[in-house]
């Protein structure tokens, strides 16, 4: 007698799998999270207390905003194929430029909305800018974008702390590693009593609607889902792919520089140190657009449920005092569930006793 | 200088066997990027067990076995499941970074009892690991079992036709490549730091991912570029202090600023055209299958 295990396809995947499994990968990851938790002597309750105090709370849409700016650019990154995990950076790149033209650069009586969509534009510039140096890279050597991006995440980490310990520490901070408080005109307005900077969620909104008809409806769209599911389709069919995947990288970075900018001038008012001004959105955010499906209007939606996730992370640190990088277990158990459940919608893994 | 050089010895040790480990890894076709989290579960597991049994040796395997799980986790879902290499390496880097963090809580700011007196016996070590990438090199290029791990990560579907079994060799590759991840992760703190904060070795799976490229995938090439950067971080402990006083966090961006330049070199130059990455790097196998 013999065991033989193989894996069968489904002939159609599982019904209403589209709703099944994002829903079904999120209770995955809560029991196994409430395991571990237990294991490592917390009682998970705190974490059920904190998803649901966050997500009775609408502040904690203020962690969507992040997410979903950079979600969308990954998107539209992952869609061609090109592994941007950059984000992280790339928002930092966006908070550096803004301290900087917020504190040293713009005159400080000046027209508020001037002044922030000088700033929009900036951050978006810069973003764009410290993703271009992988995609030339890429383009031009074929260096692999995974590691470039990851290794301009620490530069731009170390550079930014450099920034805040060092020259731009404030002066009126007692010594706290923290820039001064930008001037007024440089705030980004908050919907009162929250911290939700409602203008640069109104732009988040608007580039995942724009996104959208980008990628479904355009032809530049339509060469990078070629270039995504059949890269060989896209050379011989004679498409430019340095110069989609230039696109792609300049939009994703760019739109985690928008990010970076409402972080730093609607949030906290000044620069503070690198991992408080993006504690993990950039990584985070991946899983945003992964649970959307790559798709830029749902991840809205699961920009919107992470950011009570990321929010919860905070109030679990103060219930139980349990570290920001101990959520980390979750959000990594729930994108490892989500996969792992997309591909059973899809397989069957069959089970035979062979006599 | 002698100090210098001792110092880039014990700093590039676990990168060489987080490297190697990481190699075999990719030799096989997987691309694992949960390294980074192997690396860092493989640094608080090697210290937590370490401080409850007092036996560094013991630190040094259940780093490993932490960096196995990983690996196990990576094989499952990559390879089995066929889910995307790249997403899912991710998913575990971040599950490693938090399992570090949830686990190894109540032992921040415990000395250690016991470490490896690696600075005693650099040049054992030196020679041991040059033997050890030797051992390696003529394993994967000269023997049966490493023509099986090659032509997986060559060329699947050949074989496959062949009677390798892909998906056990592509499960198992990353088993064992994890696991000397992991070791390498406690050695990182058992061998050369003896301290545990939250975090700690963050960054250092990038580079031995970094170092496998630059090796060329080749085993005997990543002594070298290991202790290369070992070199830099001996470099940048020296430049910290007078009379060269630079700052920490100029110099914190030191080793990234290396690894971009070194894969830069490396793609840019015709060392690519000797040292070949795998054909089948990254790419799911998907078998054909029925579907009644």
């Amino acid at each position: 007698m013999r065991v033989s295990f193989y894996i069968k396809r489904r002939v159609k995947p599982i019904k209403y799998s589209g709703i099944i499994v994002p829903i079904g990968s999120i209770i995955l990851a809560l029991i196994i999270s409430s395991i571990l938790l237990l294991l490592s002597n917390i009682n998970p309750l705190y974490l059920y207390q904190a998803i649901a105090s966050s997500a009775a709370e609408y502040s904690t849409l203020r962690y969507s905003i992040p997410l979903i700016l950079a979600g969308v650019g990954l998107a539209i990154a992952y869609r061609a194929n090109v592994w941007n995990i950059g984000s992280e950076g790339q928002i930092l790149a966006g908070a550096v430029i803004t301290t900087w033209l917020a504190l040293y650069i713009l005159p400080h009586e000046m027209p508020s909305s001037l002044a922030l969509a000088i700033l929009y534009i900036s951050g978006f510039i810069a973003g764009a800018f410290l993703a271009l140096i992988p995609a030339i890279l890429k383009v031009k050597f074929g260096v692999n974008e995974v590691l470039s991006t990851l290794m301009l995440n620490y530069i731009m980490l170390q550079l930014t702390n450099y920034l805040v310990y060092g020259p731009w520490r404030g002066l009126k901070e007692y010594g706290y590693p923290r820039s001064d408080i930008f001037p007024k005109s440089m705030w980004i307005p908050q919907i009162p009593r929250t911290s939700i900077h409602y203008p640069t969620l109104i732009i988040a909104v608007i580039l995942s609607i724009l996104t959208f008809i980008l990628i479904y409806k355009t032809k530049t769209g339509y060469e990078i889902r070629v270039l995504g599911s059949n890269p060989d389709a896209a050379k011989y069919s004679g498409m430019n792919i340095a110069k989609i995947i230039t696109i792609v990288m300049l939009l994703s970075g760019g739109f985690a520089g928008i990010a970076g900018v409402g972080e730093v001038a609607g949030v906290h008012r000044q620069l503070i140190r690198a991992e408080m001004v993006s504690a993990g959105f950039g990584y985070t955010a991946i899983i945003v657009a992964w649970l959307a499906k790559l798709n830029p209007l749902v991840i809205i939606l699961t920009g919107y449920f992470i950011g009570i996730l990321v929010s919860a992370s905070y109030t679990l640190q103060i219930f139980t005092g349990v570290s920001y990088g101990s959520v980390n277990v979750i959000t990594g158990i729930l994108l490892i569930s989500l996969i792992s459940l997309e591909f059973l919608s899809r397989y069957k893994p069959v089970v035979k006793i062979i006599r | 200088m002698i100090e210098l050089l001792i110092r880039a010895i014990i700093a590039g040790t676990p990168l060489l066997l987080a490297s190697l480990g990481e190699l075999i890894t990719e030799r096989s076709g997987v691309l694992n990027l949960g390294v980074e989290g192997a690396f860092v579960l493989g640094v608080a597991a090697g210290y937590v067990s370490t401080v409850i049994t007092g036996n560094a040796y013991i630190g040094l395997l259940v780093g490993g076995i932490a960096g196995a799980l990983i690996g196990l986790i990576h094989g499952l879902v990559s390879v089995c499941f066929r889910a995307h290499q790249v997403i899912s390496g991710l998913a575990l880097t971040m599950f490693g970074y938090g399992l570090a963090s949830l686990f190894g809580r109540v032992y921040v700011g415990i000395p250690l009892p016991t470490y490896l007196l690696t600075d005693r016996i650099w040049y054992i070590i030196l020679v041991l690991s040059v033997i050890f990438s030797l051992v390696l090199w003529y394993m994967i290029f000269k023997l049966k079992l490493g023509v099986i791990i090659r032509s997986v990560g060559e060329n699947p579907y050949s074989a496959s036709v062949l009677g390798v079994d892909v998906v056990k060799v592509r499960v198992l590759c990353t088993v064992i490549g994890s696991f000397m991840v992991g070791v390498g992760g406690a050695w990182f703190t058992l061998g050369y730091l003896h301290i545990w904060t939250e975090g700690l070795g963050m960054g250092r799976g990038w580079i031995s991912l970094a170092i496998v490229i630059v090796a060329g995938w080749n085993p005997i090439l990543a002594p070298v570029f290991s202790y290369l950067f070992g070199c830099v971080e001996a470099a940048i402990w020296t430049l910290q202090l007078p009379p060269y006083n630079i700052d920490p966090f100029i110099l914190g961006m030191l080793p990234y600023i290396v690894t971009l330049v070194a894969l830069t070199i490396f793609m840019a130059t015709p060392l690519k055209k000797f040292l070949k990455p795998p054909a089948a790097l990254g790419y799911v196998y998907f078998r054909e299958e029925r579907t009644v």
